[in-house]
């Protein structure tokens, strides 16, 4: 495009000039959005979606947003509460979250636990049980969505085999956590620790009973 | 306006196979290092953290599938309602993937993506859109995968379809259509100036060689027995009979001008840009009109036959009865641009006395021309406009300039077939009628009934 003549004069030739530039950038700002069609009644009438019947759904981005949240406070449990410590857990979270394939969830779980190991007092707390779901939900929504976009629809039917192996998981794990650090001769410092032993007990209980009936 | 069926061929998914994700070298690395970093350091709480990652992980590499099934696309043999069209996605009974991750794309829609659970006895998904356009086309592609527990094992990705669907045209109730100048046949729906069996009253005349005995007055024989010069009275000497009008029935040829499909948004015409599902074309227009004038045609006792100029093949013959509605409509439905327009030399030869309707956009001279030529022969021609409500607000200057060019000579094409004596209709996505409108797409629609009455009576009076 030729750029706009410019006659050496006084300031009507500058404001003439000036108003010639303004002119040429509006025209190609015009040009890019007839282009994209930003101005169209098309762009201003979005596409219909395609209709699926898929049950009760939860968007992709609610997961996503689920481990943003688990991200955050595991990384919060483990760092120092200064500022700088929540920053660099805050963009290694949101990291973890747009790009949640591969290895991010665990990496941030490698991350984690190395600071868990380097900086805690060896107290055995309730942050630990804690950090223990916490870190493996991670993982699992991680795999969950690694390879959905954001608006993608999850069908909760689908999940819930995950979830349930998760619940039987973590009711073994957790109180194998205790009994290592009552073992390790650790402080445990955990006022509901009976509450869980029930609990821990109840969901064992729940996976062994219907085994059991099934198989007579 | 009544809802149309389908016809649609059925999509396969080939082979897939089972591998696993990044996520599990990941975990089972994680889950390692928080192990040895929880002995090394002796610290329970740290090492425990990796034992839930190692036992998905081996849950994992112990229950992993080791098959597949494969998935079937079929489109529904009807619409679920007017606008829209529905396909079935039947996923695999037995199948030893957790979940099924799908991704339905569909042209003019937002494709979706989801996460389906799978069952023992299978399961049959729907999946809709919503859509005006008629015709043959390629929706509903599946782009298909199975996924193991918690997401550790996927197959590769399979695309499922297209699927090919055909959407017959709907049809709008029409009343009163215009004839030809000159009905054919010996029996039909219409009255005719010819004398034969089974119309109204003509005349009582006497009794000629050919007349039918059961056509003989008695009444007026008796009236006038011994009447005239040199006749006794009381004597039957000369028998009268009563001769009625012939009825007749009409040839009306549908011509279908498919070598063009423009929709309503000026600036879509030069390009490969999709037009809208929820904006009809000129095809779509024209595929409509034609159907319901052959249903009003057909159903009143007239034959109907059809013409395409887009493809050099043989008309559909003018036939009556259900069975050529149907014929008629599956082959609008299958009509379609094919490339580059064939130039035609010679006009299409049509039956003599048939009534001619021509549906086109007349944005080039050869359906006009057509017309014309028809009209100079005899036949009485209707030309009907299908170019739809066009939309002119995002057009450039050159676009604009172009576009009015466009529209001038087809408003010329128009105005210079009225002056030869075809009659033109505008028929907007509404259905309506308006024989006023010369090529212009901005006139108000008027009730079809009305103008097509006005139609019909126009020949009487000629």
């Amino acid at each position: 495009m030729s750029r706009p003549a410019v006659v050496p004069g006084g300031p009507s030739t500058l404001r003439r000039w000036i108003k010639a530039r303004i002119a040429a950038v509006g025209g190609r700002v015009d040009r890019l959005v007839r282009a994209l069609r930003l101005g169209s009644a098309a762009w201003q009438r979005p596409l219909p979606r395609v209709r699926i019947d898929a049950g009760v759904v939860l968007p992709a981005w609610v997961v996503r947003l689920a481990m943003l949240a688990v991200g955050f406070g595991c990384g919060l449990l483990v760092v120092p509460p200064t500022f700088f410590a929540g920053f660099v857990v805050a963009v290694a979270v949101l990291t973890m979250v747009v790009r949640p394939g591969g290895a991010g969830p665990a990496g941030f779980v490698t991350a984690a636990v190395v600071m868990l190991a380097l900086g805690s007092d060896g107290e055995f707390a309730a942050t630990g049980l804690l950090l223990l779901a916490g870190l493996h939900l991670l993982t699992l929504l991680g795999a969950l969505v690694a390879e959905l976009s954001w608006g993608a629809l999850i069908e909760l039917r689908s999940i819930w085999p995950s979830a349930r192996r998760f619940l039987i998981i973590q009711a073994g794990v957790q109180p194998l956590a205790l009994l290592g650090a009552w073992l390790s001769g650790q402080a445990v410092t955990i006022a509901v620790l009976p509450v869980l032993a029930g609990f821990g007990v109840t969901a064992f209980a729940a996976w062994l009973l219907p085994q059991v009936a099934s198989s007579r | 306006m009544s809802s149309g069926s389908l016809a649609a061929e059925p999509g396969h998914a080939s082979p897939l196979r089972w591998q696993s994700t990044p996520a599990v070298t990941a975990m089972a690395g994680a889950g390692l290092v928080a192990i040895v970093l929880g002995l090394l350091t002796r610290r329970p709480d740290v090492a425990v953290i990796g034992v839930p990652l190692l036992i998905s992980v081996t849950w994992n590499w112990v229950r992993h599938p080791d098959r597949t099934e494969l998935a079937q696309l079929t489109a529904a043999d009807r619409l679920e309602r007017p606008g829209r069209v529905s396909a079935y996605l039947d996923l695999p009974a037995h199948s030893q993937a957790e979940s099924i991750l799908v991704r339905v794309h569909v042209p003019g829609h937002r494709r979706v993506e989801a996460v389906l659970a799978t069952r023992a006895s299978g399961r049959r998904v729907t999946l809709s859109m919503s859509t005006i356009r008629t015709g043959r086309r390629p929706l509903f592609g599946v782009d298909y995968r199975e996924a193991g527990p918690d997401h550790l094992m996927r197959t590769g990705g399979v695309t499922i379809g297209p699927v090919r669907v055909t959407i017959l045209p709907g049809v709008v109730t029409l009343q009163s259509l215009p004839l030809p100048f000159r009905l054919q046949g010996m029996t039909g729906p219409h009255s005719w100036r010819r004398t034969g069996d089974g119309g109204d009253l003509h005349d009582v005349n006497l009794f000629t060689p050919g007349d039918r005995l059961r056509r003989i007055d008695w009444r007026v024989t008796a009236r006038r027995a011994g009447q005239g010069q040199g006749a006794n009275p009381g004597v039957l000497s000369q028998l009268y009979v009563r001769r009625t009008f012939a009825t007749a029935d009409a040839t009306v040829m549908l011509v279908l001008d498919s070598r063009d499909a423009v929709g309503p948004d000026v600036s879509t015409w030069g390009d490969a840009t999709a037009v809208r599902e929820d904006e009809p074309t000129s095809l779509d227009l024209a595929r409509q009109a034609a159907a319901s004038l052959a249903q009003r045609y057909l159903d009143g006792g007239d034959r109907v036959g059809m013409e395409d100029l887009g493809r050099m093949r043989r008309p559909v013959p003018a036939a009556g009865g259900r069975s050529q509605f149907h014929r008629l409509v599956h082959r609008l439905a299958v009509s379609e641009p094919e490339g580059e327009p064939t130039p035609r030399q010679r006009v299409p030869r049509l039956p003599s006395g048939a009534l001619i309707i021509v549906f086109s956009t007349f944005l080039d001279g050869d359906a006009a021309r057509f017309a014309q030529i028809w009209r100079r022969a005899g036949h009485r021609v209707l030309a009907v406009d299908v170019l739809p409500r066009l939309n002119l607000r995002s057009l450039t200057p050159r676009l604009w300039t172009a576009y009015r060019l466009v529209a001038m000579e087809r408003g010329d094409r128009i105005r210079a077939l009225d002056r030869g004596g075809v009659e033109t209709v505008v028929w907007d996505a509404a259905g309506g009628f308006d024989p006023t409108a010369a090529g212009g797409s901005d006139s108000s629609a008027t009730a079809p009934s009305v103008v097509l009455t006005g139609l019909a009576r126009k020949r009487q009076r000629r």
